[in-house]
């Protein structure tokens, strides 16, 4: 049945016969027939309704005779279309990482638990989901000055001492990271000790064993990902130039075993990676620079992923306000490329992980949106 | 207690030591300071001989007591100095060489007051131990110029410093020959008169100035109390007003009381145990004096005399001295022999710590105050009382508890029939038929009796709980519920200030000119509750001031207040009469019939009719309570007369609301000087529709409403804004349309046209033309 | 009687819309409306669509309805939570209103602020001192939100 509809635009008015049954889309190809302005710019109102393109018009209960408005409009994004942003190049290293970090997440223990209680509520220094990217850290590592703008951040320092005093905390590092757990018990102990925590802490010494690692390095594969790798020669001890710590190191490196030398408490982190993984030993002396996961612990992934939970899991310091498209654009672009193509329900996961792709994937397939 | 010069220098003085020196003692400079340290070392050298006398031996240097009658008597102006030549300081005998009293008055204490140590059989009397009360009574005047007047000079430290830098007080002491009229007059110059007295025991005295505990210094507790007893006498019309309030001393046994007044040239705090000799039998003289010593002695050491001294008690010794008389106060008891003293301890237990023991309190007898003999040695004066008693506090507190929980019953109700009445007229155009004034009246009263509460419950420590809770009750019916009814009446009527009354009672059908000037007041409710709340606060202030300041007036002008007032403010149902026949509410005949074609709620009475007889009994009981029962708590005076008056007038007044109700109300008015208010049921000419509604001339359609015969082919359809459908009309010039009930639409003022329904639920919430916004009358 | 007056305004509403605004019922529900309102053309928030919810209570029109915004919109007079602060949807409402007249006031109202009685004073303040950052604001939430 043939009905005619008044399209009131501004200040124009025109009268579009169509079909009852036909679709908006179809309506609005009828529009841009009449009106001259493109279907993509079209947005249609009735009843103080959008009209969406897939619905048809007698959903809308649109009479014959009965006027609609339209605006037009330019600026308008649309949700699904290219991908952008460094997704792609993520996406392998997310998949390895994301079972554990899920398991982390919907585990008993959350080691964030205090990171997100009420302690921290309102503290808008919290390195927030944006740090890591619009993901939420998991596909690209930050960059160094930025971590280490980060950890210069007082009470950042603070919760990683708090966290690595925790021993629970300690155990779930241990558990979601494979090189740690590959280093056996040391790894507690190691983890436990003060000077370890006093170097993961204290953003000088990370800042003077990245310039290590990165000589140690040279050609260091890919930018982000194993710039701040730095411990593949270990740490230099406190105190130590960076001569006598890579000689230390490629000393070390070289000979096997024992792990609980002096220089094992002196320099935990050579002690975890001596007896430990062939290809330290391996990086050590060559310049084998296999950007794969096999990177030591001290690891910016490990620490985005650490802290990317951290960051994702409290609000982030401004409340967002945009519309759903647009704020979780990118994760809406990633969630897509994966399969889900449901907005609202895409929408909805996306909203109770805070933004976090992962987060969003878990509700999805655990069906609870 | 009498709002003086005196009090109000006192409060003052004690501020001033409270807030100024950290000593305590208010010492300020060193001309005080000097003052100060003169005072101590006189009442030390004092109490020193006090400490020395025994009874037989005469006063020493006791400021007051340099001086006996009969020295007196041979040489009015002779200089009370110690020692002097021709006095006995090694002997005492009652009688006037020693006493400060002529033998006559002396005769009349033992014969006429102090007698009753035991009853005619010469068995041993019993008296009450605890005596804390008011009396009232009467007393008379027997002679105010039979006796020499005895002159007692004051030190001069009391004096205040001469400049500013004077540091010592001048020495010795003067005498005040020529009383200056600062006070009370020196001398008592009515018949007769009426007589208050207030009694307490003091048990417990404070040992520090700073300090807030209290020791218990009587160990003779059982056979001598020290009270602390204010006697205030005045003539019948309250002109002349006396006062004293001192230390007494009770002695149970004998039931006898004595007090003398105080002051910077009255030390009588030592003369008790000599004084209390006259009218003992020889064999008990001694261990009187002795006992009585001891009292003394014990209630100067555990209260620390001296170190508790401070400038305000300087200042106060020396005002007494200079403002008043000296008296001595002479009581007896009446005995309570009915009881055995089991008995009176239980029933002092019980009034004490109420715990149900059988003690009947309801029939204890009054504190009776048998005889007594007041008399003044330095103004020559002596008084009799006569019929002073009064109840024991306790039972007085109980009493005042009762009246208070009737009280609190009262304003339940109140409030209660304020609720229903608030609840009749929930909509703007009922309101409207109510008096502003008629509430106002109502809610000022009720504002001052929640004022006076709250003062009173912090003054009378006993009543708190139950005053604080008649308070509270008293502002939620006064602040809230009435206020806020009065918000809605005032806000329902703000269209008519300054509106003439004429233009009332025409009810707006000409638009003048003056409906051009005034701006159309749409009535914000927060500002005018905000106003209405000030104007009752500061009412309420003003009132309360006034109210508490009559209660000092001498007697004629305070009960012309009183009268005027309580006739005034019963006379509240006079404002709704008035605005009865302002409204022209049709009488109720005239109601019920046109109840039925108008609906339900169009013209009721504006004020419920249990609302109207509940309050007025409600606040008309009081005022019988206060003016007809001879025991009411207050001791208001009797006055028949002025009740019946009063309930005649209430009476008028509910009978001309009941005639208008019945008869219409304005029957009293001519007929013909008052139009009818504003009518919204008329014709509509066809000028006014074409102007507001919709006429269209057709050929075709025939409207509804319109006949099927006709040739007129108008289409007179106007839409009602309200619910947007067509609203038929009654048209003068098409008669057709004259079978359309001209109830059925409403026209208003400003020639716009509604359904009845439509308008009236929206007059409800507002009287406001929907269209244009004019104000509407009420319907 | 509410009802019938709802299904009136919605029958005249069908007929014959205001020009810049669309309002109809959501569901079945008669008493739960929403409404869009475009961006008047003069004012800052031109291009702009923006959407509005509307309860009618059950005794409309002798009550007025509750209108609120649903997109963020920069205005004095319209709060974070979209609460519009206008007289005729409180102590001003008469019952001769209609809705579409309600609808055409709000539009007046984003062309023509009312500073002096604001429901975000901050947004008033910059209206009254700073009109061009005012106006740029507003456009800028205009694109970000309403577009």
């Amino acid at each position: 049945m043939t009905i005619t509809i008044h399209v009131k635009c501004a200040q124009d008015n025109w009268e579009v016969p169509i079909e009852a049954t036909a679709t908006i889309a179809e309506l609005k190809k009828a529009i841009a027939g009449v009106s001259s302005v493109p279907e993509d710019a079209q947005r249609l109102i009735y009843s103080g309704k959008i009209l969406k393109d897939p619905e048809t018009i007698e959903s809308y209960k649109i009479q014959d005779g009965h006027s609609i408005h339209m605006v037009k409009s330019g600026l308008h994004k649309k949700s699904a279309g290219s991908a952008a942003a460094p997704a792609a190049a993520g996406a392998p290293a997310a998949t390895p990482a994301a079972p554990s970090m899920a398991a982390g997440q919907t585990g008993g223990f959350n080691p964030l638990n205090d990171l997100t209680s009420a302690r921290y509520a309102g503290y808008l220094g919290m390195p927030s989901a944006s740090t890591f990217g619009p993901d939420g850290g998991i596909n690209s590592a930050p960059d160094q000055e930025e971590l280490l703008h980060m950890m210069e951040n007082p009470v950042v320092q603070s919760q990683m001492n708090e966290m690595l005093s925790n021993p629970q905390m300690i155990d779930f590092m241990i558990q979601s990271n494979p090189q740690l757990q590959a280093l056996g018990p040391q790894a507690r102990e190691m983890l436990q000790s003060p000077m370890f925590r006093q170097m993961l802490t204290n953003p000088d010494m990370i800042r003077q064993s990245m310039q290590f690692a990165n000589m140690m390095n040279g050609g260091a594969p890919g930018g982000a990902a194993a710039a701040p790798g730095a411990a593949q020669g270990g740490f230099p001890a406190p105190g130590e130039t960076t001569e006598e710590a890579a000689e230390h190191a490629a000393a070390d490196a070289n000979t096997s075993t024992n792990t609980n030398t002096n220089a094992a408490a002196a320099n935990p982190f050579a002690a975890l990676f001596n007896p430990a993984v062939n290809p330290f030993g391996a990086m050590g002396q060559g310049q084998n620079a296999g950007a794969n996961a096999n990177t030591p612990a001290f690891n910016p992934a490990l620490w985005a992923s650490m802290l990317g939970n951290a960051g994702a899991a409290p609000a982030p310091a401004a409340p967002d306000n945009r519309p759903p498209e647009e704020r979780y654009e990118t994760q809406l672009r990633q969630l897509n490329d994966m399969g889900f193509f449901e907005f609202d329900r895409n929408v909805a996961a996306l909203r109770r992980s805070g933004g976090s792709v992962q987060g969003a994937l878990d509700a999805l397939l655990n069906g609870d949106v | 207690m009498a709002i003086n010069g005196n009090t109000i220098f006192l409060i003052f003085v004690i501020l001033y030591i409270i807030f100024s020196s950290p000593g305590g003692n208010g010492v300020t400079s060193q001309y005080e300071y000097n003052q100060m340290e003169s005072m101590i070392d006189q009442l030390n050298n004092e109490y020193g001989s006090f400490q020395n006398m025994s009874y037989n031996t005469n006063f020493r240097n006791i400021t007051g007591f340099k001086l006996s009658y009969n020295d007196v008597r041979n040489n009015p102006l002779i200089n009370a100095t110690y020692p002097l030549d021709s006095k006995n300081y090694d002997q005492w005998y009652n009688n006037d060489k020693y006493l400060i009293m002529p033998d006559e008055v002396r005769d009349m204490i033992s014969d006429n007051v102090w007698n009753m140590s035991a009853d005619a059989n010469g068995k041993a009397n019993l008296f009450p131990p605890i005596i804390t009360g008011s009396l009232l009574g009467n007393i008379k005047l027997d002679t105010n110029s039979k006796y020499q007047k005895v002159r007692m000079p004051m030190a001069n430290f009391y004096d205040p410093p001469r400049d500013f830098s004077d540091n010592f007080p001048l020495p010795g002491e003067s005498y005040n020959d020529a009383w200056e009229d600062l006070g009370e007059v020196h001398n008592v110059t009515f018949p007769k008169g009426k007589l208050t007295i207030q009694l307490s025991h003091i048990d417990k005295v404070s040992t520090s100035l700073m300090s807030k505990t209290k020791k218990f210094y009587n160990s003779q507790e059982k056979e001598w109390k020290l009270l602390s007893v204010r006697l205030d006498f005045m003539d019948k019309d309250e002109v002349e007003k006396h006062s004293v309030d001192t230390l007494g001393v009770y002695d149970i046994k004998n039931g006898r009381i004595l007090a003398m007044s105080e002051s910077g040239k009255f030390h009588s705090l030592f003369a008790f145990p000599h004084y209390l000799g006259i009218g003992i039998n020889k064999s008990k003289k001694e261990s009187v004096f002795e006992q009585s010593k001891k009292l003394i002695n014990e209630y100067w050491n555990t209260s620390n005399y001296i170190d508790t001294l401070t400038m305000g008690d300087i200042g106060e010794q020396y005002n007494n001295a200079v403002e008043k008389c000296e008296f001595m106060i002479f009581l007896q008891l009446d005995p309570w022999n009915q009881y055995t003293k089991d008995q009176m301890k239980m029933i002092d237990d019980e009034l004490k710590w109420p715990l149900g023991r059988p003690a009947n309190l309801s029939s204890l007898p009054p504190i009776n105050v048998r005889s007594g003999l007041v008399y003044s040695p330095d103004c020559g004066v002596s008084l009799t009382t006569s019929n002073v008693k009064g109840e024991r506090y306790e039972l007085k507190i109980r009493s005042v508890r009762f009246h208070l929980f009737a009280g609190m019953l009262l304003i339940a109700t109140q409030i209660y029939l304020l609720l229903r009445q608030m609840q009749h007229t929930n909509t703007p155009s009922s309101v409207n038929k109510i008096s502003y004034y008629t509430f106002f009246m109502i809610n000022a009263v009720d504002g001052i009796i929640m004022i006076l509460y709250l003062i009173f419950s912090s003054v009378v420590r006993e009543l708190y709980l139950s005053l604080i809770i008649s308070a509270f009750m008293t502002f939620i019916l006064a602040v809230v519920f009435e206020t806020r009814y009065l918000v809605s009446v005032y806000a329902s009527q703000v269209n008519e200030q300054g509106v003439g009354i004429i233009t009332l009672l025409r009810g707006r059908n000409t638009f003048d000119d003056n409906a051009a000037e005034r701006p159309v007041v749409i009535p914000d409710e927060a500002s005018i509750s905000s106003s209405l709340h000030g104007r009752l606060s500061f009412i309420l202030i003003v009132m309360t001031f006034i109210l508490i300041s009559s209660t000092s007036w001498p007697r004629h002008p305070r009960t012309v207040f009183e009268y005027t007032f309580v006739f005034l403010a019963n006379s509240y149902w006079i404002p709704q009469v008035f605005r009865n026949a302002v409204k022209g509410i049709p009488s109720r005949r005239e109601r019920m019939r046109g109840e039925n074609a108008r609906g339900p709620r169009q013209n009721k009475a504006p004020l419920l009719w249990k609302f109207i007889i509940g309050t007025t009994i409600i606040r008309v009981l009081p005022i019988v309570y206060f003016f007809t029962n001879s025991s009411n708590v207050f001791r208001h005076h009797k006055d028949k007369r002025f009740v019946v008056i009063l309930c005649l007038w209430l009476l008028f007044q509910l009978a001309v609301l009941y005639s208008q109700d019945i008869l219409g109300s304005r029957w009293f008015l001519a007929q013909n000087t008052i139009p009818e208010g504003y009518s919204y049921y008329k014709q509509v000419s066809l000028a006014l529709l074409k102007e507001h509604g919709d006429v269209q001339e057709s050929e075709d359609v025939a409207s509804e409403q319109v006949p099927e015969d006709h040739h007129t082919h108008m289409q007179t359809s106007v839409d009602c804004a309200i619910c947007m459908s067509e609203v038929p009309v009654n048209v003068e010039e098409l008669p057709e349309t004259h079978n359309i009930d001209i109830h059925s639409y409403m026209v208003t003022p400003c020639d716009h046209i509604f359904h009845s329904t439509c308008l009236q639920n929206w007059m409800n919430y507002k009287l406001q033309c929907p269209v244009c916004r004019a104000p509407l009358p009420p319907s | 009687m509410s009802s019938k007056r709802i299904s009136k305004e919605l029958r005249d509403i069908e007929r014959d819309p205001p020009t810049s605004c669309s309002a109809g019922p959501v569901g079945d529900d008669l008493y739960h409306w929403q409404a869009s309102i475009m961006g008047p053309p003069d004012s800052p928030y031109a291009g702009g669509v923006f959407f509005l919810t509307i309860h009618f209570p059950t005794d409309y029109p002798f009550k007025p309805p509750k209108i609120a915004f649903t997109t963020k919109i920069y205005h004095p007079n319209i709060n974070a939570n979209g609460n519009i602060c206008l007289d005729i949807l409180k102590d001003q409402w008469s019952p001769a209103l209609t809705l579409s007249k309600v609808l055409l006031s709000i539009c007046s109202l984003l062309t023509d602020a009312n500073p002096d009685d604001p429901l975000v004073p901050e947004i008033a303040n910059i209206y009254k001192t700073d009109r061009p950052k005012y106006e740029a604001t507003a456009r800028e939430w205009t694109k970000k939100y309403a577009v």
